[in-house]
């Protein structure tokens, strides 16, 4: 089935392409990266790793075809193959990118999400420098939607401006704590706008709200079938995250000057009428290039207040009132992230990258965790 | 016997002129006119999309080649592996094409001369009469 969705895809892009004219280009990128959690074992947020040396939970492999069929108009798809899906092949993007005029481009089709700084080649290793976006931010597990997006770039004296503006929806397997979860958004909407001042410093904002279909997969499952099998369906209704609004928003900055690089990001998540806590995430990254290498520091946070108020209007004699509380409770999170990295560009396009990150939290019962990982990116 | 000072500064400046002498270029027949040092970083990062009146299209040289390490570094400001990495970023969201690569200072002349919209840089020395220089390096 996988090789013949790649087939598929790059039949389709070059079946696109009839002129002489047409040019089609194939690419692509992946990384292979070893990791574990040490001898203790304990997990790691958002990932599996454990006390084995694990290469399949970072490592993917893509091919990116593009067909232009005028000047106008190329259309590209992206056919990812992710270790911890057993690098079964899938269809990451297919959209059709229209040129309108010189500052605005309309994708249309299934593309990524420009909800953090590297949405956008969040899989692509060789382009960021640490081993992985810092977890504290990086734990949406949906990254590409099928929608439309319209972008604006331009270049305003100093500053190069580029905005877009997104209009979908998304149905798949979503990874959240390194589980997939069947999850379907509607009404997917946002905006990103980024400026960039000379070559040095980059500021960037993002706001997206869904409406929630449904997630599943989770323990919420069974507690919202034994409540509505009970007659506590309205209770079951402010605990689940069906037909609920979900918004995210977030800052960011980076400053790349001379050998230094500085780089932040705030982000808040929030899904209205469930029981899912508000949940803030930063980090800051502090690297510093001496020839080829560069060390870098990251520390960052995660904080998700569980909204315990939701049992205020739940008496205790109530049959479920400890599960709620339980589930409710389970949302709670206070994390801290204290990671040294490095990344080595020692070929053109192929880079080494090692990193050691310390998690602790302080919700009690969650273990702390260390993890150390190490891998080769590259783009061909 | 005393140098005058001309004289001292010009030895000077010539102990510090670096080996690499670059030209940007465009076709000869292109009615681009020449560019100054942010014009030149907005076309070959992909942030300018036009060559005069023809859409841009880029030609390096490929990694490692002296006029390719003299332009990434003194014109483009992105040293090696920081340049591929922006471009890395462009390929793979779809926003830019790759640029093309050719492999000597002579080869990239014969691309931009026979290109619509092609710009390239070379070496001062590569510069012949198919092509126009733009920018200086």
């Amino acid at each position: 089935m996988n090789r013949l969705l790649i087939a598929a895809a790059c039949a389709a892009a070059l079946s696109l392409a009839p002129t002489a004219d047409a040019a089609v280009t194939i690419s692509g990128f992946g990384q292979v990266v070893v990791g574990t959690t040490g001898d203790d074992a304990e997990p790691f947020p958002e990932r599996n790793f454990d006390s084995d040396a694990d290469f399949k939970e970072e490592s993917l492999f893509a091919v990116q075809v593009s067909a232009d069929l005028n000047e106008h108009i190329d259309v590209i798809a992206q056919v990812l193959a992710r270790g911890d899906k057993d690098f079964d092949a899938e269809l990451a993007w297919a959209y059709a990118n229209m040129r309108l005029g010189d500052a605005f481009k309309l994708k249309v089709g299934r593309q990524r999400l420009g909800l953090f700084r590297y949405s956008d080649y969040l899989d692509v290793g060789y382009a960021y420098p640490f081993i992985r976006p810092p977890v504290s931010v990086y734990n949406l597990g949906f990254n590409n939607a099928d929608g439309l997006s319209l972008s604006h770039d331009a270049q305003l004296g100093d500053w190069y401006s580029q905005a877009q503006l997104f209009v979908g929806g998304y149905s798949g397997d979503a990874r959240f704590g390194g589980v997939y979860l069947d999850t379907k958004l509607k009404s997917l909407m946002g905006a990103s706008w980024t400026m960039d001042y000379n070559d040095w410093l980059s500021l960037r904002a993002t706001y997206y709200k869904a409406d929630v279909e449904h997630v599943r997969g989770t323990s919420l499952d069974t507690l919202e079938a034994l409540l509505t099998g009970n007659g506590f369906g309205a209770l079951a209704s402010t605990l689940v995250y069906d037909g609920d609004r979900g918004v995210f928003w977030g800052v960011g900055a980076q400053i790349d000057r001379g050998n230094v690089l500085l780089v932040a990001e705030f982000t808040r998540t929030t899904i209205d009428d469930s029981l899912y806590a508000p949940t803030d995430g930063w980090y800051l990254s502090a690297g510093y290039r001496l020839g080829n290498v560069m060390p870098l520091l990251t520390v960052g946070s995660k904080t998700s207040d569980a909204k315990l108020e939701l049992l205020d209007g739940i008496p205790t004699q109530n049959p479920f009132y400890l599960p709620i509380l339980g589930a409710v409770s389970s949302q709670a999170a206070d994390e801290d992230y204290a990671g040294i990295g490095l990344r080595w560009d020692f070929m053109s396009n192929i880079a080494f990258k090692a990193d050691y990150t310390r998690y602790r939290s302080d919700i009690s019962g969650v273990p702390d965790s260390d993890l150390i990982s190490a891998g080769v990116v590259f783009t061909f | 016997m005393k140098m005058p000072l001309t004289l001292l500064g010009g030895v000077l400046l010539l102990a510090h002129f670096d080996a690499q002498a670059g030209a940007v270029i465009v076709a000869a027949n292109s009615d681009a006119s020449t560019l100054d040092q942010a014009q030149v970083q907005q076309i070959f990062m992909a942030k300018a999309n036009k060559v005069g009146s023809a859409n841009a299209v880029l030609i390096y040289q490929k990694p490692g080649a002296p006029a390719r390490v003299a332009f990434d570094d003194k014109v483009l400001g992105k040293p090696g592996p920081q340049l591929t990495g922006y471009w890395s970023k462009l390929i793979f969201t779809g926003r830019a094409k790759a640029p093309l690569e050719e492999v000597s200072d002579a080869a990239v002349v014969n691309k931009v001369a026979t290109t619509p919209g092609g710009i390239g840089y070379v070496d001062d020395a590569a510069v012949n009469d198919s092509v126009k220089v733009v920018f200086s390096f």
